[in-house]
This record gives C-alpha cells, sequence and structure tokens, in this order.
C-alpha cells in the first residue's frame, strides 16, 4: 500500500491504513523523538501523541503529499512544547540532555568509542543546534522542511547548521576522532 | 573561506553515518500501535469542513459564549490611544526618570472624541449551521465571484442611478437572532461574496443561507482548483499539511459545538505568524526588526468584542496592541532625530526574567511639502454591508477637506474593474468633479484591487511627475476581500510598481467592516507599499482619525524604510525573546539595506518593543544590556540616518515600582502575545492553555493595580474589558487536565 492509497483510506476511516502509515514511519519519528528528547518513555509519548493528532487531521491531509514531514512536523511540535513548559522549571539543560542510545554492543571497540564521541559531542549542542541537525541528517528533512518543522526561518536553520556542525567538528577533532581540517574542508 | 560559507561536508557525512548506526537502536516500541489504539478510541477522522487558505487557523477554538454584553468606546488620536493629556506635562511621581511626560490622573482622556458602541448585543449563542456556511472560506468566494466575473461582461457597468440608490446590507448578525427574526425580514445572513450582490439577493432567506451542503461543495471545489493550480515545492507542501492539521481541529469543534456556542464572523482572513521563541546570546545576540506604529490590530479586537465576537487569535499582532497607546513620552533632545527610551524592570510573570522596553519616538514636525492624495475606493458588492461605504465616504470627504490649496486629490472607484466615469485626475481639493466622485460612492460587483491601485498608481505617478516637490499619498479604502485579477498583496504590488524610490508613493490601506475582512492583504499591501494600515469602526472615528490635526502629522513622513537592531551583551543578557513584532523580524544583514518593506513612520510616531530577558546571575544593578540602533532614510532628503543608544536599567526595579505607562505597555504587550499563542501554529496539542489562561489572568491582577492611577480613563476601561474577555476565552479552552496528560 503505497501512503497516497494509505490516506486515502485513512480519511475513510480505515483503521488499517492508519496503522500501516503508523508502522512505516513510527521509528523515525520515535528515533527523532529521542534524540531530541533523550528520554524514551517521553520520546514514545510524542509519537503517539502526534500519531494522535495526526489521525484527527488525516480528512484534511491532501493526497500525494509526503506525510513525513507532515508528521514531523506534528512531532516536533509536540516536543517543543514540552521543552518550552520544562524551561519554565528550574531543571537543569543538562538532564534534558539525551546520553545516547543503548549499544547493541556488536560494534568495534573503536567505532563504539566513536559513536559514542559523536553522540556526547551532540550532547554537547544547544537544543536548538540539535533539533536542526537531528531533523536534517536523521529525519532526512530538506532544509524547508526543517525550518517548517523547527518553526524557524531557512536562515536560522542554515545558520544553525553551520554552527552546529563547526561546533561538532571541534569537539570531535578535540576528542580525536576526526582529524584537523585543513582549508577547503 | 569554503568553510564559512559551505556546509561542512565532512561533518555532514560523519552525522549521517552515526544515525544510520544509531537507527537500529532508536526503534519505536513493537506494541506502540497496540497502546495507540486505545487512546484512538472508536472514533473516526474528524469530518472535513473547512478549507485551506484564508483561515486557517480559524475555527480551532470552541468560542467562548459572548455573554459578556461589552460596551467599548473606540476611538484613535493620531491614531494612538493618548493617556496622557499632553506633552507639556510634568511627570508624575510614578514616572521613571523622567522617561514618560505625563499628565495628572484627572486629565487622562482620549484625544479624539470617543464613539459609544452599545454592544448589549443578546448574542450568547450561534448555531451550527451558521458555521458551515462560514466554512466556505475565502477560497470558495475568490473562486465563484472569480467565475461569475468571467460570465460578466466586464465592460457592464452600473447605471448612475443605481449606483446611488444603494442598498446597504446589515452587517451580518448572530445566526441565533437571525433565526427570531420574523421570516419577513429578509435580513441577508452571511454568505460567500459573491451571494451579496443586492440584485441577486434581496429574498436571500436564513434557511439558505444557512444550507451546509452548497458552501461545502463550493468548498471543495474551489479547494480542488487551488490545489490543481498550486505549485507543490517542499515549502508549499509543507503550507498544506500546516494548514490541513489546523483546519482539521475546526470540524471537531464544530461537532461540539452545535448549538449554544458563538461563531465568529465569516470569511475573514488573518494569518497566524509563527511565534518568536527565546534566543541564547550564545547563538544570537542581535534583534533586527521594522519599526511599526500599525495598530489595526488592536481596534480590529475591540471592534470584533463591542459586537459580541470573541478575538480571533490570529488577528493579534502584539506590537500593534502596544502601539494603539499613546504613552507620551518626550520628545528628542537636542541633534537626535529619535528620542530612544530605555527601562528595565522585572518580569510581571516570572521573577526570575526582566523586561526591557524600548521606545522611539519621532518629534512632532511639520512639513511644508505639498501633496499628492489619490483615494482608491473599493465600491465592490461586500462594501454594501453595514456602514462601509458610509465610512469609507466619510474618510475620503474628510481627507478632501483636511487638504490645503496647494494639494491635490485624485479618486479612483473599482469594482470587478475601474469605473471611469468616476475617476477624476488630481485636482484641486476643492474641485466639484471630486467632491461628487467621493459623494458618489456606493457597492456593487465584485472586487478587483489590482485594477483600482493599478489606475491609482498611474495616477499618482503622473501627478509625482508633474509636481516632484510633492509629498505622494495613495489611500486604498477597502474589507479587503480582493477577487478578481491578482489577490494576493504581492502579486497586486508587482502589478503597480512603483518606479521611482527617490520620492515613493506611499500607500496607506483603510480597513472597514468585520465579516468578509481581509486583515493580510491591508497590512501586507501597507507594510509592502511603504506606508500604514488602519482600521476605521464607524464614520465618527473616520472624520477624527483623518481630521485636519491629525492629517497634518499623519501625512507627514518622518521616516521612511525605518528599523532598529539591537545587540545585547551576552556578558549580562543570557536570553531574549522580542515580544511580538513576528512578521517584522527581518535578518541581520538586511539592516544596513534600505527596503521599502521596512516601516515609514509618520511625524509624532513611537514604536514601542518590549523584549523578555533572562539575565545571568551577578548582574550589577545598574547594568548597560547592550545596545539599539535605529536606522532610516529622510524622506525630505533621501538620506540614510542611523542613530544608536544604549540599553541600559536597574536590574532590581519590581514591575510594580515601574511607571504606569511602562506597565501597562507591557501588560497590553504580553496579553496579546499570550493570546495570539492560543492559535495552534500546527496543531491544538502544542498550546498549552492552561499556562496562556494562568498567565492571562496573572496580568488581569497586575493591571487591576493600575486602576489608581489609570483607572478614570477610556483607554483603560477599554482594555480592561478586553483583558477580560481574552481571559475569559482562554479559560474557556483551558483543560481539566493539561496536555502532557
Amino acid at each position: 500500500m503505497t501512503d497516497d492509497e494509505a490516506v486515502l483510506r485513512c480519511q475513510d476511516g480505515d483503521r488499517e491504513a492508519f496503522r500501516h502509515l503508523v508502522e512505516q514511519y513510527k521509528n523515525p519519528l520515535y528515533g527523532t523523538a529521542y534524540l531530541m528528547t533523550g528520554n524514551a518513555a517521553q520520546a514514545e509519548e510524542h509519537v503517539q501523541e502526534a500519531f494522535l493528532l495526526a489521525w484527527r487531521g488525516i480528512k484534511s491531509f491532501q493526497r500525494g503529499r509526503p506525510v513525513k514531514p507532515w508528521l514531523m512536523r506534528i512531532l516536533v511540535n509536540a516536543v517543543l512544547a514540552q521543552q518550552r513548559k520544562r524551561s519554565l522549571t528550574t531543571v537543569p539543560l543538562e538532564e534534558t540532555l539525551p546520553v545516547g542510545a543503548p549499544s547493541s554492543g556488536a560494534d568495534s571497540i573503536e567505532a563504539s568509542e566513536d559513536r559514542e564521541a559523536v553522540r556526547q559531542a551532540l550532547a554537547q549542542l544547544t537544543p536548538e543546534h540539535r533539533q536542526v541537525v537531528v531533523l536534517r541528517y536523521f529525519a532526512d528533512l530538506t532544509v524547508p522542511q526543517v525550518a517548517r518543522s523547527a518553526g524557524v526561518r531557512e536562515g536560522t536553520v542554515k545558520s544553525r547548521l553551520h554552527r552546529a556542525l563547526r561546533q561538532m567538528r571541534e569537539l570531535l577533532e578535540q576528542s580525536g576522532v576526526m582529524e584537523v581540517a585543513g582549508n577547503g574542508a | 573561506m569554503a568553510r564559512n560559507d559551505m556546509p561542512d561536508q565532512e561533518m555532514e557525512r560523519k552525522l549521517r553515518e552515526h544515525f544510520a548506526e544509531e537507527a537500529p537502536d532508536l526503534q519505536a516500541p513493537d506494541d506502540l500501535w497496540d497502546r495507540l489504539e486505545e487512546r484512538l478510541g472508536k472514533q473516526d477522522p474528524p469530518r472535513f469542513a473547512l478549507l485551506r487558505g484564508g483561515a486557517s487557523a480559524i475555527g480551532s477554538m470552541p468560542w467562548i459564549p459572548a455573554a459578556a454584553a461589552a460596551v467599548l468606546v473606540v476611538g484613535l488620536g493620531v491614531g494612538a490611544w493618548a493617556l496622557a493629556g499632553g506633552t507639556g506635562d510634568s511627570g508624575d511621581d510614578d514616572d521613571d526618570g523622567g522617561a514618560v511626560a505625563a499628565s495628572s490622573d484627572e486629565q487622562v482622556e482620549p484625544v479624539r472624541e470617543a464613539a459609544t458602541q452599545a454592544a448589549a448585543t443578546e448574542a450568547a449563542a450561534y448555531e451550527a449551521a451558521a458555521t458551515e456556511a462560514a466554512a466556505a472560506q475565502e477560497a470558495a468566494a475568490t473562486a465563484a465571484a472569480a467565475a461569475r466575473a468571467v460570465e460578466r461582461d466586464t465592460s457592464e457597468e452600473a447605471t448612475p442611478e443605481a449606483v446611488s440608490t444603494p442598498e446597504p446590507t446589515p452587517e451580518p448578525t448572530p445566526a441565533r437572532a437571525q433565526a427570531t427574526q420574523p421570516a419577513e425580514s429578509e435580513t441577508p445572513a452571511p454568505e460567500s461574496s459573491e451571494a451579496r450582490e443586492p440584485a441577486d439577493d434581496a429574498g436571500a432567506d436564513v434557511e439558505q443561507a444557512e444550507e451546509p451542503a452548497e458552501p461545502e461543495d463550493m468548498a471543495d471545489e474551489a479547494m480542488d482548483d487551488d490545489m490543481a493550480d498550486a505549485d507543490m515545492d517542499d515549502m508549499a507542501m509543507d503550507d498544506m499539511g500546516d494548514d490541513m492539521a489546523a483546519e482539521a481541529e475546526e470540524p471537531a469543534e464544530a461537532e461540539e459545538e452545535k448549538a449554544g456556542q458563538p461563531q465568529r464572523p465569516s470569511d475573514t482572513t488573518f494569518e497566524d505568524y509563527e511565534r518568536t521563541a527565546f534566543v541564547s546570546t550564545d547563538v544570537d545576540a542581535v534583534s533586527t526588526f521594522s519599526l511599526d506604529t500599525d495598530r489595526t490590530s488592536y481596534f480590529l479586537a475591540l471592534t470584533w468584542v463591542s459586537n459580541g465576537y470573541p478575538v480571533e487569535p490570529d488577528s493579534v499582532r502584539a506590537e500593534e496592541w502596544i502601539n494603539a497607546f499613546d504613552y507620551g513620552y518626550a520628545g528628542p533632545d537636542g541633534d537626535d532625530r529619535f528620542a530612544i527610551i530605555s527601562d528595565l524592570v522585572r518580569h510581571p510573570l516570572d521573577g526570575e526574567w526582566h523586561l526591557a522596553r524600548i521606545a522611539m519616538q519621532a518629534p512632532d514636525v511639520r512639513d511644508d511639502r505639498p501633496l499628492n492624495v489619490t483615494l482608491v475606493l473599493d465600491a465592490s458588492g461586500s462594501m454594501s454591508w453595514g456602514d462601509r461605504v458610509a465610512i469609507a465616504r466619510e474618510a475620503a470627504e474628510t481627507i478632501r477637506q483636511s487638504l490645503s490649496a496647494r494639494d491635490r486629490i485624485a479618486v479612483v472607484h473599482f469594482t470587478t474593474g475601474v469605473l471611469d466615469r468616476y475617476t477624476v485626475k488630481h485636482s484641486a481639493p476643492d474641485n466639484e468633479d471630486v467632491v461628487w466622485s467621493i459623494e458618489r460612492l456606493a457597492a456593487h460587483d465584485s472586487t478587483n484591487v489590482q485594477a483600482g491601485l493599478n489606475l491609482g498608481v498611474q495616477l499618482a505617478d503622473e501627478a509625482r511627475r508633474e509636481r516632484p516637490d510633492a509629498y505622494n499619498y495613495i489611500i486604498l479604502m477597502s474589507d479587503g476581500v480582493a477577487n478578481v485579477d491578482a489577490t494576493d498583496p504581492f502579486a497586486i504590488l508587482e502589478g503597480a510598481p512603483d518606479t521611482d524610490s527617490r520620492n515613493p508613493l506611499r500607500l496607506i490601506t483603510i480597513g472597514v467592516g468585520i465579516d468578509n475582512y481581509n486583515d493580510v492583504l491591508l497590512e501586507q499591501l501597507a507594510q509592502h507599499g511603504n506606508g500604514w494600515y488602519r482600521y476605521l469602526d464607524d464614520t465618527a472615528q473616520a472624520r477624527e482619525t483623518f481630521s485636519r490635526e491629525n492629517w497634518l502629522a499623519l501625512s507627514t513622513p518622518f521616516a521612511d524604510q525605518a528599523r532598529a537592531q539591537v545587540t545585547w551583551d551576552p556578558a549580562v543578557v543570557k536570553e531574549w525573546r522580542i515580544v511580538g513584532y513576528e512578521n517584522r523580524i527581518t535578518p541581520d544583514h538586511t539592516f544596513t539595506q534600505n527596503r521599502r518593506e521596512f516601516a515609514e513612520l509618520p511625524a509624532g510616531t513611537a514604536t514601542t518593543v518590549f523584549y523578555e530577558l533572562v539575565l545571568h546571575e551577578g548582574v550589577s544593578l545598574s547594568a548597560v544590556l547592550g545596545n539599539v540602533e535605529v536606522r532610516w532614510v529622510d524622506p525630505a532628503t533621501g538620506d540614510s540616518v542611523s542613530q544608536t543608544a544604549s540599553v541600559s536599567g536597574s536590574t532590581d526595579t519590581p514591575f510594580d515600582d515601574a511607571d504606569r505607562f511602562l506597565r501597562l505597555g507591557a501588560i497590553v504587550g504580553l496579553a496579546a502575545d499570550r493570546y495570539s499563542s492560543l492559535s495552534p501554529q500546527v496543531e491544538n496539542a502544542e498550546v498549552d492553555y492552561a499556562g496562556i489562561h494562568a498567565e492571562l489572568a496573572a496580568l488581569q491582577g497586575r493591571f487591576e493595580s493600575l486602576k489608581g492611577r489609570l483607572g478614570s480613563s477610556q483607554a483603560y476601561l477599554d482594555f480592561s474589558s478586553l483583558l477580560d474577555e481574552l481571559t475569559a476565552a482562554a479559560a474557556e479552552l483551558a483543560p481539566p487536565s493539561g496536555y502532557s496528560q
């Protein structure tokens, strides 16, 4: 079943078709939510919330449009709403940083160390920077889609990506995972 | 160079590889569907009832019972509420640092004659069926009207007799009131605009208007056409997703409403600009925005409430609410072109935050350059509603009378096209043809703003060539519902380009009406057309706004393309957030460029901006937070001008100790800002209704404490009523349990 067919059937109230969409996109949504929140329970809650809202809005979704960015925007808004609430409390920012997913244990030590270093570098980004990095390189959205999902301008996305990548490079260079780049890298 | 301008491709590759490796460990639980299905319950997806476009978020709120019979007095000074009696009064004990010259409380009065509206409507409830009629949004009206316009020979013109005897159609009343009217009343009910043509619909009855099937069918057709024509790039797709998601809330609410809930005016168009967030100065310490002295959003809200409608969150632009009040700032000293005033107080809603106010007051200068004024008057069918024609005619006539013998004025009427017989080229203000043309303004046919503006620009350009020493104003009076030819503000402006930037044409837009009103078109036309935007609620307001005294100030441009850039000191300010100005924020790098979309400021006007700030711990009591630079083009010389001032204040000033005008402005701005966020930008889920209600209620308490100082002013009473309405609306929406539960 294509997404388009699934959407059409969903609009007729077909639960199975909606289940198809859920199965299709639950992982990228969950991964994004997890990378943004660092908390598995919260990530699942956000994903469920996003799918509930998607079901509610499916009848007005225009068939033929990509489903994933639409779902991603709903998800990001749910996560941001929660983060805004949290930012009003005194919870230190560090506590909300993702600490990395459980290791599958199948990597070599070197690869494992590399992954851990990248995780740590990601964790040191500001939430705004981490968000655009995750949406761009994990969720694989285009820059305009990231802008819409994050609710910021394209230029802001680009500058955040630029700064985030620069910061991550510096951190990974410091940890020896990446070689110090020369001009024109 | 390359690393500065290009994405770090190696780092990008590294990240993609990393995430690909992580992905297997970032799997959603296998039984997610099972748990989700339980939460889905037995509900089918809500029925689709709204169109995209026009009013994406409208209807996402279950509307508050309009029990409040608000009695509001609406007035405009030089467009703004005056809280102080005059600029020469000495400050009182409540002021700080002499930043505000205030009168005594006894002198607090609106500048202009107030027009009292007893809006003690029965407006308690609106039938769900009328909601369905309202669901045929602008797309349906636009498509249907355009289709009819094609069928109709556009050369057909109404006879003078027909034009001179218009039958005003009442502004729509709440559906319940209509339903209780005797059948013979034949009051036209809210419908799509093409159905409002008097000749066709004189006998339309309530039942027809409330028949849901037809508007929905029309809506679907219009949407399909719209979709077929659209260029579906990524951004458009995302917009669609947003619109659809937001609109999806409507039918659910409509289902729940059925009876007993009021509805909004139909066919209104507002834009939900994305709300700003706190920004860390580590990331970006620079805030750039266009100055703004529009205040339409505030007066629209007053008008809506006074007519028994809840305020549409999308219509709320906090900066226009803030700038709707005259805070009585002192004029500039010495060589300063603006008086730039800054203050810092503790935040009224969060003890850990601060609130900075920055105000830029233009001097009240006069310029003896003559004026070329071109009136572009909407004579379309929708203008027959209520007093729209009368208000526009009154405003046009008042402007004519306010002109001096050295000025020139032209008149253009437009409907489906330009009504040539009423076109009067630039003439002396007392020219008989001018007077006659204004008198003949009436309503009929469709709306071709493009045609009207095209001719307006053409005439204004001719006048500019003949009189290069004059300022050039094009004044568009309309309800903004363009439905023939170009209907998008940018397309309209592109179709009527101003080719001389040295002495620009200044496009002032004047909005009239409630239903069938396009705020976005009028606001954007003014913003990008070198002008400003006002809203008129009645003929008295029209007379006062354009009285000779006010007109002299309004028609003297002090600063063109005015914008400001605030640079925060990262050592002092940790995070910042601008209150409002969402559609005035501009990229930092554009600050040094002169752009048409920046603000045109008449003499004597002020722009006030508030920032919510998180300061670093241990900041000294008397802190310099950063600086503000204002740039603009001098209309008289064409020179680019810049002025800089530091932003400073005491970090320890409790909110309640601040000067009362600062407190009022802060409460107005924050209330508008919070209320506007009731409108979900995508999904209802992100809206913290309970939190917003709590903040509005807290602001109510703060506002109450101002009563002793400002309570005798009409401006205070008006905003007090409005704040009550906003808080009640948020209370209605606040769920018993929070979003996260």
